[in-house]
């Protein structure tokens, strides 16, 4: 089973998007980074294009970010196999919001690699913040079942100060 | 939660013509804003010509180009990041 965990993360506002920038960008953890619409081989550049965008639409405040972890299962053993279904899962995201994303290899319970991937909330596209309720979550999970040809347990975690 | 400099607490109304409100009903659905959306949006960016829609496709064309020059010509990748580095800035 893979499992998609959402993190809404309210604490800290606009600070936690600087350290999830700095997090997912941190090549001493992650066997390979990427990003869209953001640098992402520089995690202080990516957070300013984000919040550029930010600024653009006048929504600095709220939810700075969606933050997705991606457990694959044990199926995935291969570091090349976690990235290309990295890439083909951020792909669910690029056509509204920028974001950048890492993988991660450790075994942890059957899991050997895991995704993290952190979007803007605000949509480089029209402005819209992102939201994501349990029926989003779900075609998220079906997109990721399609992906992955396993079956998806998602979660939602809510942490706030 | 919004702060207070960004909640919405001014309204007015505008009058315009028939031709007017269609036309600009028609570019907010292009946009995919509603009406509301679109006036403000072209009011508080009147003379944008740089936007994020833009600004990530050039910034996606100059991730591929450093992937394309890192084995190469550092020193080129340098120069597209510095340019599209100006235009982020323009952005706001």
């Amino acid at each position: 089973m893979v499992t998609v965990k959402l993190i809404r993360n309210t604490y800290g506002g606009l600070e936690y998007l600087f350290r999830a920038c700095r997090y997912v960008d941190n090549t001493e953890r992650a066997i390979y980074v990427n990003g869209f619409g953001v640098n992402p081989n520089n995690w202080n550049e990516a957070y300013d294009q984000m919040l550029g965008v930010k600024r653009y639409y006048g929504k600095t405040s709220g939810n700075p970010l969606a933050h997705f972890v991606v457990s694959f299962d044990e199926s995935v053993r291969e570091p090349w196999r976690a990235v290309e279904l990295g890439q083909q899962i951020a792909a669910y995201f690029t056509p509204n919001y920028q974001l950048m994303w890492c993988i991660h290899q450790k075994h942890q319970g059957d899991s050997y690699y895991h995704m993290h991937m952190a979007l803007n909330s605000v949509s480089y596209a029209d402005g819209r913040m992102f939201h994501c309720g349990i029926p989003d979550m779900n075609s998220f999970g079906a997109y990721v079942r399609q992906v992955t040809g396993c079956g998806v347990w998602t979660v939602f975690e809510n942490k706030s100060g | 939660m919004r702060s207070e400099s960004e909640k919405k607490t001014h309204s007015t109304s505008v009058r315009m013509s028939k031709k007017q409100y269609e036309q600009i009903g028609k570019n907010a659905s292009e946009q995919n804003m509603t009406v509301s959306q679109y006036m403000v949006h072209a009011a508080v960016h009147p003379e944008q010509k740089l936007d994020p829609k833009t600004m990530v496709k050039i910034q996606n064309i100059c991730n591929l180009a450093e992937e394309i020059a890192k084995d190469g010509d550092a020193e080129q990748a340098d120069t597209i990041r510095k340019e599209v580095r100006e235009l982020w800035s323009r952005l706001s």
